[in-house]
């Protein structure tokens, strides 16, 4: 179920609201879990036994380990993350990794190679939504047991609210157990301006998303059905900037309504995203993008191997393994593992060039009043280099073949521009400017923090409320009318 | 009153319970009544006969013409050359034309027919399509003829064709059967050719999608497809009304929409049109 959906707004949420705020306070946290269970089932009809054995898995082990001696959390630990990784290989990963080894052992019969391997013929799996997510979620929790830092939940409901709690179940930010579990004790939690200030958050992910994020869909769909080989330089550029608003208005819109369901069950799901196309390096583009994600490597890859207290060449070695994993993480293909050491690429070199460079010019100009000329220059040409970059990368990311991807960045750069036998002429481009001009617009004012402040400012004056109330019929309206509503994260 | 100073403190959890409770039956009548509704009318069943028959029709028969005989025989020889050769021009009635044969020719079609018409370049053949149209509705679509809307049917008494081109079929294998779609597709056929009897009609295969498309949907398959194509071609006299397979031209080796040809698996990209246009243009009737 997806949360833009009529059937989501209209009969579930509504549905489930009454019976959790109807049951009596302790029951509430039993009544999240069973609701997000059906939730959960109602779009994955079998696979939400994996979820369910999951949760046994880690509960019993986390449990069991609590106390015990290092060599036994230990093995508890190593079992869980073989279990929970295990079964993501197998969901996720089984089908790419086949491929890949008869692509070799066709590569080595053909050429007469002393080693051979036995072409495999492995059964094809469909993809459990949400497993992706549920899994880090499920680790992260039995690493900070074993480390320490929490101590294993002992009601096993509480343990399944926590995973399975629909708000970010499916696509939403990882959530970590510190987060919630001061929240799943109170048992007085579900209070009315939570949920008047929730509604509000989750109308405005809901607009971004169905408003905005959908219209750019149509857009970069119509590109890519043209044929990267068959638009122009101006329309290559509108379709991957249609893509770079459209990824990011659908995980924003969607992550912003995780945050405002969280909320009104009495939660706080921690953001996502902080405007990352307003950054000005790479690095800070990382930095304010899926911040859930890239804080689970940082905190459960790059620090257990030595992040960035150690020699440069191990650090790059450490970056090198983040970013593989990030890129592999978005998918079972070789063009987000690409996308992924795309970034290594970058941020190794603002690491170990870019940043010493701007520290060396900072320290030289300390103890000077206000933001020089020069400095603004700088983080315009720095916001200016991030954005091109991040638009390039989302090149990678969204061709799923490699070839398409490198016609695509050569058609942006005219780079070997050939002269194709038929190509868009520019009557297109000027109705698809015509078309799209105020979307675009709208869509870079919501890029900025400026909208943001203002809702922050007026939350309770009248306006705003009427304003979110004439946005939510809209989005009604669409989703009632229109068929084309992906969300592009759901393959995860 | 307590109420009206809770609704004062959170108007929109007020205004959202009334639409909840509003919209709630609004839409989830709706939606009983459509699953009612699809539970009532079942879609038919795929023409399960056609498409086996398709499936075991792989050998393809070899046919030899041996015209050596002796000098004895070689005015029956000779007769016998031309006799196969006649026999020959009909099955293989096609040449090779040039793009000022299609001046006077008409393309009827669907969405897919549309993908000619923007990415071919030409400008001089006319087109009738309705994007999302099917075979049923086809002669009723509206289409702009100069500054006029008229109906297809209409606008087939207005002018006159040499050619008329029509390629339909996506859109209804989701109704009806194999039978009762070729029976549909004979008599608009037949009306074409009763609105401009002397052009040459050319029924266009349905194309295939691609192995992706035909083996995620129950409904749009290559299978289907073929079952329908072979009733098509029964539609064949050879003398005004010819059947020409645009697969041969887009078909990868497993008889389905080559992948690269195509995005959604249905539509050809721009580019890739120019199969198309060649295999049209090689497959010219002249009288």
């Amino acid at each position: 179920m997806l949360f833009s959906s009529i059937e989501f707004i209209f009969i579930f949420l509504p549905v489930f609201l009454l019976i959790y705020w109807l049951v009596p306070a302790k029951y509430a946290n039993t009544v999240l879990f069973l609701g997000s269970l059906f939730f959960y089932a109602y779009g994955e009809h079998i696979y939400f036994i994996l979820i369910l054995i999951s949760l046994l898995v880690h509960y019993s082990l986390t449990r069991y380990s609590y106390g015990k001696s290092l060599r036994c959390r230990r093995t508890c630990l190593i079992l869980m993350l073989v279990y929970g990784f295990g079964t993501l290989f197998i969901f996720k990963y089984m089908g790419f990794f086949e491929t890949n080894w008869n692509a070799l052992a066709a590569y080595l019969a053909a050429h007469n190679a002393a080693v051979r391997l036995p072409v495999i013929s492995l059964p094809v799996l469909s993809l459990p939504i949400g497993i992706s997510f549920y899994t880090f979620q499920i680790a992260a929790y039995a690493i900070d047991v074993y480390r320490g830092k929490v101590d294993p939940e002992k009601k096993f409901v509480d343990l399944g609210a926590f995973l399975c709690m629909f708000p970010q179940l499916i696509a939403g930010p990882i959530v970590l157990y510190s987060d919630v579990s001061a929240q799943l004790k109170v048992l007085h939690r579900r209070r009315w301006h939570h949920v008047e200030s929730g509604l509000k958050i989750f109308i405005i992910g809901l607009s971004l998303k169905v408003i905005l994020a959908n219209t750019f869909g149509v857009l970069w769909n119509q590109v890519q059905t043209w044929g990267v080989s068959s638009v122009s330089v101006e329309m290559a550029w509108l379709g991957i900037l249609a893509y770079t608003f459209q990824i990011y208005f659908d995980f924003q819109g969607y992550s912003l309504m995780a945050m405002g369901l969280g909320e009104i069950l009495g939660f706080r799901i921690p953001r996502n995203f902080r405007h990352p196309y307003t950054a000005v390096t790479v690095t800070d583009f990382w930095r304010r993008w899926h911040i859930t994600l890239s804080s689970w490597f940082k905190n459960y890859v790059y620090i257990p191997l030595g992040g960035s207290r150690c020699s440069k060449g191990r650090m790059v070695f450490n970056m090198l393994v983040v970013w593989a994993f990030t890129g592999i993480w978005h998918g079972a293909s070789w063009n987000f593992v690409l996308w992924g050491l795309y970034y290594f690429v970058l941020l190794v070199f603002e690491k170990l060039i870019l940043y010493p460079i701007i520290n060396r010019v900072k320290k030289s100009s300390e103890g000077r009043e206000g933001i020089s000329a020069g400095e603004r220059a700088a983080r315009f040409f720095g916001w200016l280099y991030t954005f091109c970059a991040v638009m390039v990368g989302w090149v990678i990311f969204a061709c799923s073949s490699l070839g398409t991807a490198k016609d695509y960045v050569r058609r942006m750069f005219c780079y070997l521009y050939q002269k194709e036998a038929w190509m868009l002429g520019r009557d297109v481009l000027v109705m698809t400017v015509k078309q799209y001009w105020l979307y675009f617009l709208v869509g870079a004012v919501f890029c900025t923090a400026a909208p943001f402040a203002v809702y922050k400012n007026n939350k309770k004056h009248p306006a705003m409320i009427a304003l979110l109330l004439l946005l939510f019929g809209v989005c009604v309206y669409k989703l009632n009318s229109s068929a084309s509503n992906p969300f592009l994260y759901f393959r995860f | 009153m307590r109420i009206m100073s809770w609704i004062k403190a959170y108007p929109l959890t007020a205004i959202m319970i009334v639409c909840w409770i509003a919209g709630g039956a609004y839409f989830g009548s709706g939606r009983m009544y459509s699953s009612i509704d699809a539970y009532e009318h079942a879609p038919q069943a795929e023409d399960l006969l056609g498409s086996l028959k398709a499936d075991s029709a792989q050998t393809k028969s070899v046919v030899t013409v041996d015209a050596q005989k002796t000098k004895d025989d070689k005015a029956a020889a000779e007769k016998a050359a031309a006799e196969a050769a006649e026999a020959e021009r009909k099955k293989h009635p096609f040449s090779t034309v040039k793009e000022s044969y299609l001046d006077d020719a008409v393309f009827i079609g669907d969405s897919r027919t549309d993908t000619l018409r923007l990415y071919a370049g030409w400008d001089n053949a006319t087109y009738y399509v309705k994007t999302g149209t099917n075979i049923w509705s086809i002669l009723d679509d509206e289409v702009t003829v100069g500054k006029k809307t008229m109906t297809i049917e209409k606008a087939l008494t207005k002018h006159k064709f040499g050619k008329v081109y029509i390629m339909l079929g996506v859109n209804e294998l989701g109704s009806g059967t194999a039978e009762s779609f070729y029976q549909e597709f004979k008599s608009v056929v037949a009306r074409i050719h009763e609105l401009q009897p002397d052009a040459i009609i050319f029924v266009e295969s349905i194309m295939h999608v691609t192995q992706s498309v035909s083996d995620s949907s129950k409904t749009v398959t290559n299978s289907a497809i073929n079952s329908r194509n072979k009733l098509l071609k029964k539609l064949a006299d050879n003398v005004t009304i010819y059947y020409i397979d645009e697969n041969e031209a887009l078909d990868d080796k497993n008889g389905t929409l080559t992948d690269k040809y195509t995005f959604d698996g249905i539509h050809l990209e721009a580019k890739y049109v120019q199969p198309w246009k060649d295999f049209i243009l090689k497959h010219g009737v002249v009288k």
